[in-house]
C-alpha cells in the first residue's frame, strides 16, 4: 500500500491487487486499512515518482510508435489528477509485427515480464481505444471500424471522458450506456449537458477530432569523434578531447546552462567501452576549469589497443542564472575569490573521491562530543535540523576537543569546585585557577543519562583545559582544551 | 527544619501550557516538604493555575503567593538597542500586595487575552504600566546580560522605585553563571534595585526532567533529537532545599533574605476573593429574600389553583429557612430571571440537579417535578455542610440556547458574565501520540500505540500485548513513551469552552479572573474551571443545549395548531400534559420507544419489558440503570430479581434500608453512594463530597477512588458489617465512577421521558413532525422515525413542492386523520431560503403545474429546483424523478429575459427505463428514505431462496425458540461497542418487515471484520435469543450483502456506527 499523509490522517493513495480484494481502496484510512490487510507492506506514495514513472514508461513504449503521449484526460482513477494511461499512435506501425492484436500480445508480454498489470485497447480511434482499455471485457483487444459502434454501445458512459457532475446528472434520468445517450435527440442533450459532451461522444466514433501532444526525447547533450583508425597517440587524444569540450561550450551556451556531471568514454578496439567522469558542485561551462578537472581522468585511461572513437557526455545539465557583472570584480563572475574556492574543491573532490571531502556541520547540542558532525561536501543537505537560540559563547567551548573524554585521576576539595590538581597523559598539572560548573545531562533519550559539572580551569603554565566530573561516578575527566 | 527562611518565587507549572511539567499541586506538596516558608505559582500571562496551588497549600499549612509571569510584546533590546542575538522578550514577574491589585493583574490579562488569539496574550509594557500600581515586580534578566540593560531597569524602577522591585538572579549551573552573578550585582549596586533569588522551577522534583524536555518539543513541534538547545541542558529547575539555595548565593545573602521580604509583603490571599451575587434581579429597595419569597408564592398559587397543599407550604417554609441562613436567594432569583426570559420567548426549558428538585424551584417553574407528588429527594437539595453554592443545571431547547445566552450576556455585559473553562487534559490515547511522536516514533507506531489500548490496562503495561502489536517491551524508545506518557495522564493541555457553565458577578468579573477568547465567536471564557470556581465559592449555572427540548415544543405547538384549526382550544402546555396515563406506560413496557427521550437506545429497549416501568419513579430508575455505572457495578440484575420478586432485600439495618429503601436496597443513584459512604462509613459531609469528585475525576485522576475505598472499607468494618457487604458497597461506588448518575437528575430526565412517550401515543404525527424537524438529534435516523411512525399507523406523504413547507407539517387526509407531510428540510443540499420562497409563492399563487412556471414565480436558483427534483418534489406535476431532472436541465441561472422564450417541452421524450430499485436508492440519496419501498424488497426472492428469514418473523417465539439457528438480512442502522461489553458489537440491521438485532463477538467480528466493519447491508447467521418480547440474535458468521444479492451500486452507507 502506498500511504499518504495530510495534516489530520495517514490514507491509502494506491494499493495492489491483493489488497484490493481484501476491501481496501484509494483514500481508506490507514489503520482501517491495516485491520483488512495485516501483512500489507507500506511505504509512502510520491506523485513525482508516480508521473516520473509513467514518462518512464511513455519513453519506452515509442520503441511501438514514435507517436506517445501520456493520457491528459484528467478523470484519473484515483481521482486526483495523475495520469494514468499512455497514448500510442498505431496508424502504420502494425505492420512490423504483423497485425495490431500481435502487437498488443508482445507489448502485453514485455509488461507482464517487469510484472506491470495493465489493459491495451487498440481502435479506430482515440476515444475508443481509450473507453474500451478502461471499460471493455477483455484485457486485450483490437476494435476495427467496423464492430466499433457494437463494441461501444454497452460501454458505461463514464467511458466518455465525461467529468464527474456531468456523468451523475446523466445517470440520474436513468442513462447509464453509451447507447442509452444515442438514442437521445442531440439538441436537448447539447442545453442540458453542454457541448462538451458532444464532443467527447464525437470523438468516440471518429466525427470529430483529437490530437495527442507526443512527447519529445530531451537527451543528455552526447558528441563524439571518431578515428581514421584506432590511435594510441595520448597528445590525438587529448587535443580532441579539449575540442570536445570547446563545442560542448558552445552548445551549453546556447541552452543557457552549464554540467555538473561529466562522462568521457573511449570506444576500444576488442577491448569494451572505458569511461571516467566528473563532479562538480556548480553548473559550469568554463571550458578551462573542466579540462583541468578532465585532465588528470582522461591522462590515467587505458587506451588498450587503440581507441576508435571519443564521446563526451553531459549527463546532468543545469541552467546557469544570469548574473549581473560587476564593474569592479573583475568582469568575469566565474573568476572571483568565491569560484575559485569552488575551483578548488571540485579539483579536490574529483582527485580524492566523493567521500573524502568532507565538511563540519554545527548540531545543536549541549553535549560537546554530538554539536558536530563531518558530512561529505557534495551530500544532499541532511534533513533540516532546528536551532533553537543557542545561549553559549565561543568562549564556553575549548579550541580543541579530544575525539572522547580522557579520564583522569583528579584532587577535588569542596562539591561544585574545579579539582585541585589533575595527572593527565602521564603528567601532573597543578590548577591555578577555574571558572564552573557548566552543568551537563546528557542524552537521556539515548538512554546515556549521565551529569557532567565541567569546569574551564588553568595549570600553572598557563594551559587551559576543559575538564568534567561525572557526578554520577565522581570520575573526572579532560575534554579539550584552548590552544 | 532548615535553618534558612525562604521562599520559591518563580514556579512554572504545568498551567504555562506545555513548559511547567508538575501540577501545582505536587509543586506545592515539594516546597512544603523542602521546608519553604512560602511559595508563588507564576504561571506564564495566566493564573490558571493558582486556585488549585491555593487549595494544596492550604491543606500543607504553607503561605501561597498569587503571581503571574508576564512577558510583553517589546524585546529587551528595544529598550537596549545594539543588543547581540534576537533579544528575548521582557519578562516580569508579578505579586498583588492586596485585592486591588489582584484586581489590576486580572484586568491587564484580561485586555492582553481579549485582544489575541486563543490561548495567547498580548501585552505592551505600556499595558503594565498602566496596571502596576499594588503589585511588587521582578525583572527577569535574559540569560546574558546586555550592557545596556541598565536603562532597562533604571526605566522600570521609576515605574516601580526600587522599593518595589527586584531583579531576579539564579545559580543554575549554567555557562557563565558567575559572571552573570557579578554583572546582576553590580547593576543592582547601581541602580539600588536589589537581587532575589529565585531557581526558575519548572518541575517538583528532577526526574520531571524528561517531561519536561517532551513537552517543550510538543509545543515546538519537534523532536528530541532535533530540540537541541531549546531545551534546559540539565535537571536544576526543581525544587531546592532552602540551605540548598542559602549555599549557592553564599556571596549573596541579601538576595535570600528579599525573598522573603516578597513573600511577606505580597500578602494578598484567594481567601479575600469575596464573591458578589448580581443584585439586578431584585427590584431596588427590596429584600432578596422577601423577593424570592414573593415571586415563589406566586408561582405556587399558579402550580396550586386550588390553594398549596399543606405538604408543599410546610415544605416551602423549610426551604425558605435553609435558603435564607445560607444566604443563597440570589443565585434562585438569576436562576429564576433567565427562566422567566426563556418562558416570555417561548423558549422551553427545565431545570435538573439537586437544587432544582425542590419545591422553590417547582414553585418558580424551573422545574415540573412536581414534589407533592414524588416524595423524593429533599435531603441533598442543599448540602449545609458543605457551603458551597446550590448546583441547577437548566436545559434549553438546542435550537435556541443561543439566544439565552447572549441574552445573559447582554443583562450582565462582558464584565460580569462570561463561561467557565474546561480544562482539558491529556487522556492515554493523546498522550501516547505526543509523547511518541517527541520521541521520534514512526507515525505509523505511534498510530498503533495509540490506537489499541489493550497494552494498558490501569497503568500496568502488558508486555505480551505489546509484543501482539509488533513492539519490543524491552525497547528504549517503546519504554520512555509508555512511562512518560503514564506521567503525562492528567496534564492540562489546554482551556476549552465548558458547555455551558454561566459565572455571573455583581462586580466586573475581570477583576476576579482573567477572562479570554474562547475558539467560538463571540465567546469568552475564564480561565477557571468548575472545581476551581467551586472552591472559591462562586455562583455558576449551567445554560445546556437539550434537542428533546426543541421536539417536545415543536411537537406541543404542532398539536396546538392542529387543535386550533379544527376549532379547538389548542391549550396543551408542557406543564398540563396529564400525568400517569396507563396506556403511556403500557406502550413503554412493550419497548415501544423510538423517538421517546432516553430511553430510546437499544440497551434502554431491552430494559423496558424488564423493568416494566408503571410509576414516575419507575421510569426514573429506568433512565438511571441502563448506565455504565449501575452495569459494571453488578446492579442491574439483583435489582431486577428484588423487583420481580425472585429475591428479598436485605439491609443490615434501619441506617442502610433509610438509604437503599426505595431501591430495594441496590444503590443505582450517586446521592446513594454517597449517603451510603457517610451512614455506613463514618464520612464526614466535605469526606462524601470528595468521594464525590474523585469518583467523577477517576479516569483522569487515576488512584484516588482507591485512597477513598480504603477508607470506606476500614470505616464499615469499624462499625461492625461485614467485610464481605463492606466490598461490595465499594465495588458499587467505584461502578459509579465509570458513569454515575445522580437521582436528581434521573428525575428531571424521567418527566422528558414521561412527556415524550405521552406525546407519541397520543399525538404520534406530530410527535414524528416534530422529531424530524428537530433533527439531527436523538439515537435514530429520519427513515427509522418516519418507519416508526407508519407502524402506528400515520399515513407520510412525500416531499412535493406544492405541498411541503420546509419543515414535516400535518396535513388532513381523506379519513379526516392527520398525516404527516414531509418537509422540504429533508432534502438533501436544499437550502432553507429556497425552501421557504417556495413555500410562499405556492401559498399565494395556488400549486404549479410545470418547473418553469414555479421556476419564474419564485426565482429560486436552479441548484435548488435541480435538489428538490433529485429529492422526487414534483409529483404532483405529474413528473417523474427523470422527467423533473431532465426538465430542470434546461434552466440556467440567467437574467430571465433570456429565457422568456422558452416553453415547456412535452414531456414525450423516452427517457430509459429506470429500475424500481434505482429510484428508491436515489430516494435515500436525496432524502434519506424512501416511501416507495424498502431496498431489501427487491431481492426478498433471492435471499430466501438462500434461506433469509424477514425480520418480522424472529418476534414469533412459538415458530422460532430460543436458540434456533436462523439467517437474517438488511441494511445496517446502528453499529454500537458499548464501553462495558468488553468488545462485544451490537448491530441493528434493518429490511421491510422490521429490524433485526445483533449481537456480534469480537472473534467473530475479527473473522468477519470487512462485512462486519463495512458494508452497508449484511446477512447474519446465528441464534436466537430470547428475553421476553425481546429478540437478539447471537451471531456466528456474517456476509456482506453484496455479495450475494444484486442491490443498487447508487445505495450508500446509513449506519450510525460507534456513537
Amino acid at each position: 500500500m502506498l500511504v499518504t499523509t495530510d495534516a489530520r490522517q495517514e490514507s491509502v493513495a494506491r494499493c495492489c491487487v491483493t489488497a484490493a480484494a481484501a476491501g481496501v481502496h484509494a483514500g481508506m484510512n490507514l489503520a482501517e486499512a491495516r485491520a483488512l490487510c495485516p501483512n500489507a507492506s507500506m511505504a509512502m506514495f510520491d506523485p513525482a515518482r508516480s508521473r516520473e514513472s509513467m514518462e518512464l514508461l511513455a519513453r519506452w513504449c515509442m520503441r511501438y510508435s514514435p507517436t506517445v503521449c501520456i493520457d491528459p484526460t484528467a478523470t484519473g482513477v484515483f481521482g486526483d489528477g495523475l495520469p494514468d494511461g499512455v497514448l500510442l499512435d498505431l496508424t502504420g506501425e502494425e505492420h512490423l509485427f504483423g497485425t495490431e492484436y500481435l502487437l498488443l500480445h508482445e507489448l502485453m508480454n514485455k509488461l507482464e515480464r517487469v510484472r506491470m498489470t495493465a489493459r491495451l485497447a487498440a481502435a479506430p480511434t482515440l476515444g475508443a481505444a481509450w473507453a474500451l482499455a478502461r471499460f471493455g471485457r477483455n484485457s486485450v483487444s483490437v476494435t476495427t471500424a467496423a464492430n466499433l459502434g457494437a463494441a461501444l454501445d454497452p460501454l458505461p458512459i463514464m467511458a466518455l471522458r465525461i467529468d464527474s457532475t456531468v456523468h451523475d446528472s446523466l445517470r440520474q434520468v436513468g442513462v447509464e450506456r453509451i447507447a442509452q445517450l444515442a438514442a437521445l435527440p442531440r439538441d436537448r442533450l447539447a442545453s442540458r449537458f453542454g457541448d462538451s459532451l458532444l464532443l467527447r461522444f464525437d470523438q468516440l466514433y471518429g466525427r470529430a477530432s483529437e490530437i495527442i501532444e507526443p512527447i519529445r526525447a530531451t537527451e543528455p547533450i552526447c558528441i563524439g569523434r571518431g578515428f581514421d583508425g584506432a590511435t594510441i597517440q595520448l597528445e590525438a587524444l587529448t587535443l580532441t578531447v579539449q575540442e570536445l569540450l570547446e563545442e560542448l561550450a558552445h552548445i551549453l551556451l546556447c541552452q543557457e546552462s552549464g554540467v555538473r556531471q561529466l562522462v568521457v568514454e573511449y570506444s576500444r578496439i576488442d577491448a569494451p567501452a572505458v569511461s571516467r567522469e566528473v563532479l562538480l558542485g556548480r553548473a559550469s561551462r568554463d571550458v578551462k576549469h573542466l579540462w583541468s578537472l578532465l585532465r588528470p581522468k582522461v591522462e590515467a585511461m587505458n587506451l588498450g589497443y587503440g581507441v576508435e572513437a571519443v564521446t563526451l557526455k553531459a549527463s546532468w545539465i543545469e541552467v546557469i542564472k544570469h548574473e549581473q557583472l560587476t564593474v569592479w570584480g573583475g568582469g568575469n563572475p566565474e573568476n572571483d575569490a568565491g569560484h575559485d574556492v569552488e575551483h578548488l574543491l571540485d579539483t579536490l573532490v574529483n582527485r580524492c573521491g566523493t567521500q573524502q571531502v568532507l565538511r563540519a556541520c554545527a548540531v545543536p547540542s549541549y553535549v560537546p562530543e554530538i554539536a558536530r558532525q563531518f558530512v561529505p561536501l557534495h551530500a544532499k543537505q541532511s534533513r533540516q535540523t532546528r536551532c533553537g537560540q543557542m545561549s553559549l559563547l565561543f568562549e564556553d567551548r575549548p579550541s580543541f576537543l579530544l575525539d572522547k573524554p580522557e579520564a583522569v585521576e583528579a584532587m577535588a576539595l569542596l562539591p561544585d569546585h574545579p579539582p585541585a590538581r589533575i595527572r593527565w597523559q602521564a603528567q601532573d598539572h597543578s590548577i591555578q585557577s577555574g571558572v564552573g560548573p557548566e552543568r551537563i545531562v546528557t542524552e537521556w533519550w539515548e538512554g546515556r543519562y549521565s551529569t557532567r559539572d565541567y569546569f574551564k580551569v588553568q595549570n600553572e603554565e598557563g594551559l587551559w583545559l576543559w575538564v568534567f566530573r561525572e557526578l554520577e561516578t565522581s570520575r573526572w575527566f579532560v575534554h579539550g582544551l584552548w590552544v | 527544619m532548615p535553618k534558612t527562611a525562604y521562599a520559591e518565587l518563580q514556579v512554572t507549572s504545568n498551567f504555562s501550557f506545555l513548559r511547567g511539567a508538575s501540577h501545582p499541586d505536587e509543586l506545592v506538596t515539594q516546597a512544603a516538604a523542602l521546608g519553604c516558608k512560602a511559595i508563588a505559582i507564576t504561571d506564564l500571562n495566566s493564573f490558571a493555575g493558582i486556585v488549585r496551588g491555593h487549595v494544596a497549600a492550604k491543606e500543607a499549612g504553607m503561605r501561597f503567593i498569587v503571581g503571574c509571569h508576564l512577558q510583553v510584546r517589546e524585546a529587551m533590546g528595544i529598550l537596549a538597542p545594539g543588543a547581540p542575538h534576537v533579544p528575548p522578550p521582557l519578562s516580569l514577574l508579578m505579586y498583588p500586595t492586596d485585592r486591588g491589585a489582584y484586581g489590576r493583574l486580572c484586568r491587564l490579562l484580561t485586555f492582553g487575552k481579549r485582544r489575541a488569539a486563543k490561548g495567547e496574550c498580548d501585552l505592551t509594557l505600556q499595558d503594565v504600566i498602566d496596571h502596576h500600581e499594588g503589585s511588587l515586580a521582578v525583572i527577569v534578566p535574559p540569560k546574558r546580560v546586555p550592557s545596556s540593560f541598565v536603562t532597562t531597569l533604571s526605566m522600570l524602577r521609576d515605574v516601580f522605585d526600587a522599593d518595589r522591585l527586584s531583579i531576579a538572579a539564579t545559580q543554575l549551573y549554567e555557562a557563565g553563571d558567575e559572571e552573570r552573578l557579578a554583572s546582576l550585582a553590580t547593576l543592582s549596586k547601581q541602580t539600588g534595585i536589589p537581587l532575589v533569588a529565585v531557581n526558575d522551577v519548572h518541575y517538583h522534583i528532577p526526574d520531571r526532567k524528561p517531561l519536561q524536555d517532551v513537552l517543550s518539543c510538543i509545543r515546538l513541534r519537534c523532536t528530541v533529537t532535533q530540540a537541541g538547545f531549546d531545551l534546559f541542558a540539565h535537571a536544576e529547575r526543581h525544587f531546592k532545599s532552602p540551605d540548598e539555595m542559602a549555599r549557592l548565593f553564599g556571596e549573596h545573602p541579601a538576595a535570600i533574605r528579599r525573598t522573603m521580604e516578597i513573600a511577606e509583603r505580597a500578602a494578598f490571599s484567594l481567601d479575600e476573593l469575596k464573591y458578589q451575587y448580581p443584585a439586578e434581579v431584585c427590584p431596588p429597595g427590596k429584600n432578596m429574600m422577601e423577593h424570592l419569597i414573593d415571586r415563589t408564592l406566586q408561582g405556587a398559587s399558579q402550580r396550586y389553583p386550588n390553594g398549596i397543599p399543606s405538604a408543599v407550604r410546610t415544605r416551602l417554609e423549610h426551604e425558605f429557612s435553609l435558603i435564607g441562613e445560607l444566604n443563597y436567594p440570589a443565585y434562585f432569583l438569576t436562576v429564576d430571571d433567565i427562566v422567566a426570559y426563556a418562558r416570555s420567548k417561548g423558549i422551553l426549558c427545565q431545570g435538573r440537579g439537586a437544587a432544582a428538585n425542590s419545591a422553590v424551584c417547582y414553585c418558580l417553574g424551573i422545574t415540573a417535578v412536581d414534589p407533592s407528588r414524588h416524595d423524593l429527594l429533599v435531603e441533598r437539595f442543599i448540602s449545609k455542610e458543605r457551603n458551597e453554592p446550590p448546583d441547577i443545571d437548566i436545559d434549553f431547547e438546542h435550537e435556541r440556547r443561543e439566544e439565552v445566552i447572549q441574552y445573559v450576556y447582554q443583562k450582565y455585559g462582558r464584565e460580569r458574565a462570561a463561561l467557565t473553562a474546561e480544562v482539558i487534559t491529556y487522556r492515554r490515547r493523546s498522550a501516547v501520540r505526543e509523547v511518541g511522536k517527541a520521541l521520534g516514533l514512526s507515525l505509523d507506531s505511534v498510530d498503533r500505540l495509540a490506537k489499541s489500548g489493550d497494552w494498558w490496562d490501569k497503568g500496568i503495561i502488558d508486555a505480551a500485548k505489546l509484543r501482539e502489536l509488533g513492539f519490543d517491551a524491552r525497547d528504549r524508545t517503546i519504554c520512555l513513551t509508555v512511562q512518560l506518557s503514564t506521567e503525562l495522564l492528567g496534564f492540562p493541555r489546554h482551556l476549552s469552552q465548558h458547555v455551558g457553565g454561566f459565572i455571573i458577578s455583581q462586580g466586573p468579573l475581570c477583576e476576579s479572573v482573567p477572562i479570554e477568547n474562547a475558539a467560538m465567536p463571540d465567546r469568552t471564557i475564564v480561565e477557571w474551571d468548575k472545581d476551581d470556581i467551586d472552591a472559591l465559592g462562586m455562583l455558576k449555572i449551567d445554560v445546556l443545549a437539550l434537542g428533546m427540548l426543541t421536539a417536545i415544543r415543536k411537537a406541543i405547538d404542532l398539536v396546538n395548531q392542529w387543535d386550533q384549526s379544527k376549532g379547538g382550544a389548542g391549550a396543551l402546555q408542557f406543564h398540563t400534559i396529564p400525568p400517569d396515563d396507563p396506556a403511556v406506560y403500557e406502550m413503554l413496557c412493550q419497548a415501544d420507544s423510538i423517538g421517546v427521550f432516553q430511553v430510546e437506545s437499544r440497551a434502554q429497549m431491552t430494559m423496558l419489558p424488564r423493568l416494566q416501568p408503571r410509576s414516575y419513579y419507575d421510569l426514573v430508575i429506568e433512565v438511571a440503570i441502563v448506565r455504565p455505572g449501575p452495569i459494571v457495578g453488578n446492579m442491574v440484575h439483583p435489582y431486577l430479581r428484588r423487583r420481580n420478586y425472585e429475591e428479598e432485600p436485605d439491609y443490615p439495618n434501619d441506617e442502610i434500608k433509610a438509604v437503599l429503601g426505595r431501591t430495594l436496597g441496590v444503590p443505582l443513584f450517586q446521592e446513594q453512594a454517597m449517603k451510603l459512604a457517610i451512614v455506613a462509613a463514618g464520612f464526614t459531609a466535605g469526606e462524601a463530597d470528595g468521594l464525590r469528585r474523585a469518583m467523577a475525576a477517576w479516569k483522569r485522576k487515576g488512584d484516588l477512588i482507591y485512597r477513598y475505598g480504603q477508607k470506606i472499607i476500614t470505616g464499615m468494618r469499624a462499625r461492625g458489617y461485614t467485610e464481605e457487604f463492606a466490598l461490595r458497597c465499594f465495588e458499587q461506588i467505584k461502578g459509579f465512577s465509570e458513569y454515575g448518575f445522580p437521582e436528581s437528575h434521573a428525575a428531571s430526565f424521567a418527566l422528558l421521558v414521561y412527556v415524550s412517550a405521552w406525546l407519541k401515543h397520543h399525538h404520534p404525527a406530530a410527535f414524528a413532525a416534530a422529531l424530524l424537524n428537530s433533527q439531527p438529534m436523538g439515537f435514530y435516523q429520519p427513515a427509522q422515525l418516519v418507519r416508526d411512525a407508519q407502524e402506528h399507523g400515520v399515513t407520510v406523504r412525500p416531499v412535493d413542492v406544492n405541498a411541503s413547507h420546509w419543515d414535516c407539517t400535518l396535513e388532513e387526509g381523506k379519513d379526516g386523520k392527520t398525516e404527516l407531510r414531509l418537509g422540504m428540510r429533508s432534502v438533501k443540499h436544499l437550502r432553507m431560503t429556497a425552501a421557504e420562497r417556495i413555500e410562499t409563492t405556492v401559498h399565494r399563487r395556488g400549486p404549479f403545474q410545470t418547473i418553469i412556471q414555479l421556476w419564474r414565480h419564485s426565482g429560486v436558483p436552479v441548484s435548488m429546483l435541480r435538489s428538490l427534483a433529485e429529492a422526487d418534489a414534483f409529483g404532483s406535476m405529474g413528473l417523474s424523478r427523470q422527467q423533473a431532472l431532465w426538465a430542470v436541465g434546461a434552466l440556467r441561472d440567467a437574467p430571465l429575459p433570456m429565457f422568456e422564450h422558452l416553453e415547456d417541452e412535452e414531456n414525450d421524450l423516452d427517457l430509459p427505463r429506470m429500475a424500481p430499485e434505482k429510484d428508491v436508492a436515489q430516494d435515500y440519496a436525496s432524502v434519506g428514505m424512501s416511501l416507495k419501498a424498502h431496498p431489501i424488497s427487491f431481492v426478498r426472492s433471492r435471499l430466501a431462496q438462500l434461506g433469509v428469514l424477514p425480520a418480522g418473523y424472529l418476534r414469533n417465539a412459538t415458530k422460532l425458540p430460543r436458540g434456533n439457528r436462523v439467517a437474517v438480512g438488511g441494511l445496517v442502522l446502528v453499529r454500537q461497542r458499548p464501553a462495558t461489553a468488553s468488545g462485544v458489537i451490537f448491530m441493528t440491521i434493518e429490511d421491510e418487515t422490521g429490524v433485526a438485532n445483533l449481537i456480534i463477538r469480537p472473534k467473530i467480528y475479527d473473522q468477519y471484520r470487512r462485512a462486519a466493519r463495512h458494508s452497508i447491508g449484511l446477512v447474519a447467521w446465528g441464534k436466537i435469543e430470547r428475553q421476553g418480547i425481546v429478540v437478539h440474535v447471537l451471531v456466528d458468521q456474517i456476509k456482506d450483502l453484496r455479495e450475494l444479492v444484486r442491490i443498487a451500486n447508487d445505495l450508500k452507507a446509513m449506519s450510525r456506527d460507534f456513537h
